[in-house]
């Protein structure tokens, strides 16, 4: 039988604040709607089963339409709440800083029953994305439902428990969710065992620019598979789509190579704001296959990235200002990498030292400079200690980034050291996944 | 008092950068992402190991020789070959794999050595142009 998705979940208008054309900021139709870009993309027949207020109504369903839904059905509005998702940061270089307007106030009311919705419309797969609706409800009602049914647990999941639901296909979520954070204390061993009582077939965990892991409960068994890098437009919607073709299944039953897929499909999706130009992609993809998913890409799983330590060498003096070394740190840490940042963990050499003491500083950072694996020269000023720790880092044969966000460097040395001269904080971070992917 | 904004859904065009990255941590106007038609000093990876060195006693192509992307994936990789005789002089780093959906859907990718040489390691530069 040919597989057929119902999506249930919330419908917002994903407002880009970074991205701005002669319009002003970009807005679109996000929450289910992208998993239904994908399907659309990847020609599998899908379903929206929607919460939304109803000034969207109109829109919704106009859109369902260019994206070839089989049909659109409103299982409950939303009232008091424009469900405006405010992005602050579509790339995810750090925390994307999402905002959901007047989100307090909303008001969730069922109006269709979703039993009349699957009857109707028959899916062999139902793919749910919590909100704040009554989930528990929709899976309650989903108790004598035969097919495959995948939850994607990154959001408004944490009080899902196991006793009062359907057997599930597929658990979904991600390095961000609140689940994976605070109930499953942000590593794997726990999130297995957390979802363990769940008795699904499988967990996919997708650890962002790292690839994705996926555990067979009745296996016992792990398939991982790469992210591909590509110039990133944003990154929003990205994971749903990760989700939509992996449990499309489209190489039979293959776990390692849909999850390869995925990760294609996603990184096209990351790559535009069109539609159009999406679907071609993807197209592109499907049409040359095996040598798309056969591609070497980054794999770096969430723990591995943990204990990698990286060097920051930067000017980090008081009389500096170091906003960008901070940000830069801040992002690394939300990739779960380890910063280390000598003169905040050994301190700075000042005049008043005794020569001992200013050499026990030096030792100490040379010790650190040691345990990296990941150095990191930040030229915030031209500064002759950040220029040595650089050279004396490449020289151990590891990998050295240089991020010159105020287009200081003129030396050839500078610029011909590192493995990668980096103008941005994005652009660094993308850098890091590269210098430090399995191999 | 007027306004401007978003008026209506499908009115997102291409075209206004919201301004250049200054380095301010790449927040800012964002365009769509065009497929590159030149991209310049690309340092291949595993040269040392890679058929052109292997096979020809370990000598590197001199600068200004052509080259050519390889329109299959070889061993995972995109890989460049010299255009003449077809030799793998190394591999296209990761970062470049997205160039496939490009030569998936029509785009080649030649140009020329750059530099090459032995030290510290067997190195090959190129620039390509699509």
């Amino acid at each position: 039988m040919d597989k057929r998705v119902l999506i249930i979940g919330e419908i917002f208008v994903d407002t880009h604040l970074d991205i701005i054309d002669i319009n002003g900021p970009l807005i679109r139709l996000g929450g289910i709607f992208h998993s239904a870009r994908a399907f659309s993309a990847i020609g599998v027949e899908y379903v929206l089963a929607y919460y939304a207020p109803d000034y969207l109504d109109d829109d919704i369903n106009y859109y369902s339409c260019v994206l070839k839904s089989q049909g659109c059905f409103r299982l409950g509005e939303v009232k008091n709440a424009p469900n405006v998702m405010l992005v602050n940061e579509s790339r995810e270089v750090g925390d994307q800083g999402y905002y959901n307007i007047l989100k307090d106030q909303a008001v969730y009311t069922e109006i269709e029953q979703l039993t009349n919705i699957v009857n109707i419309t028959k899916p062999t797969d139902i793919l749910i994305y919590p909100g704040r609706y009554d989930t528990k409800k929709i899976l309650i009602d989903l108790r004598d439902y035969k097919g495959r049914i995948h939850v994607d647990f990154h959001y408004d999941s944490e009080n899902i428990k196991p006793d009062t639901i359907p057997v599930l296909s597929t658990i979904i979520l991600s390095t961000s969710s609140i689940v994976f954070k605070s109930l499953c204390n942000g590593n794997v061993h726990d999130l297995i065992s957390y979802f363990k009582p769940f008795n699904a077939e499988f967990i996919l965990f997708k650890e962002n620019r790292g690839g994705a892991l996926c555990y067979s409960f009745p296996k016992d068994n792990y398939y991982e598979s790469p992210a591909y890098y590509v110039p990133t437009m944003h990154s929003v919607g990205v994971g749903d789509i990760y989700n939509a073709v992996f449990i499309s299944d489209l190489i039979n039953r293959d776990t390692e190579k849909n999850m390869r897929l995925a990760s294609q499909c996603a990184a096209r999706y990351a790559e535009t704001m069109l539609y159009e130009k999406f679907q071609v992609n993807v197209q592109a993809v499907l049409g040359n296959l095996e040598q798309m998913i056969g591609l070497e890409g980054v794999r770096l799983s969430w723990e591995e990235r943990k204990i990698i330590n990286i060097y920051i060498a930067a000017p980090d003096f008081p009389d500096i200002n170091t906003l960008l070394l901070d940000e830069l740190s801040e992002s690394l840490r939300y990739h779960n990498f380890n910063p280390r940042l000598p003169i905040r963990e050994n301190g700075i050499v000042r005049e008043t030292m005794t020569p001992e003491e200013k050499l026990q500083i030096f030792r100490n950072d040379l010790d650190l400079l040691s345990t990296c694996h990941l150095l990191i020269a930040v030229l915030l000023i031209n500064d002759a200690g950040t220029l040595v720790e650089l050279g004396m880092f490449a020289q151990s044969g590891k990998p050295t980034i240089v991020f010159d966000p105020y287009n200081i460097c003129q030396n050839m040395f500078v610029t011909h050291t590192p493995n990668y001269f980096c103008k941005t904080i994005g652009e660094v971070i993308d850098a890091t996944y590269q210098c430090l992917r399995r191999r | 008092m007027g306004s401007t904004g978003s008026g209506s859904f499908g009115n997102y065009r291409i075209g206004r950068n919201g301004g250049e990255t200054s380095g301010k941590g790449g927040i800012g106007g964002m365009e769509e992402i065009e497929c590159p038609t030149l991209i310049e000093n690309i340092r291949l990876e595993d040269v040392a190991t890679s058929e052109f060195y292997v096979n020809n006693n370990s000598t590197l192509p001199a600068p200004g020789t052509k080259v050519q992307v390889r329109d299959k994936v070889y061993l995972g990789r995109l890989v460049v070959e010299t255009e003449d005789t077809k030799q793998v002089l190394g591999n296209l780093p990761t970062q470049y794999n997205y160039l496939l959906t490009y030569i998936t859907k029509g785009m080649y990718y030649s140009g020329n050595v750059i530099s090459s040489g032995n030290t510290p390691v067997p190195f090959v530069v190129v620039t390509l142009n699509g």
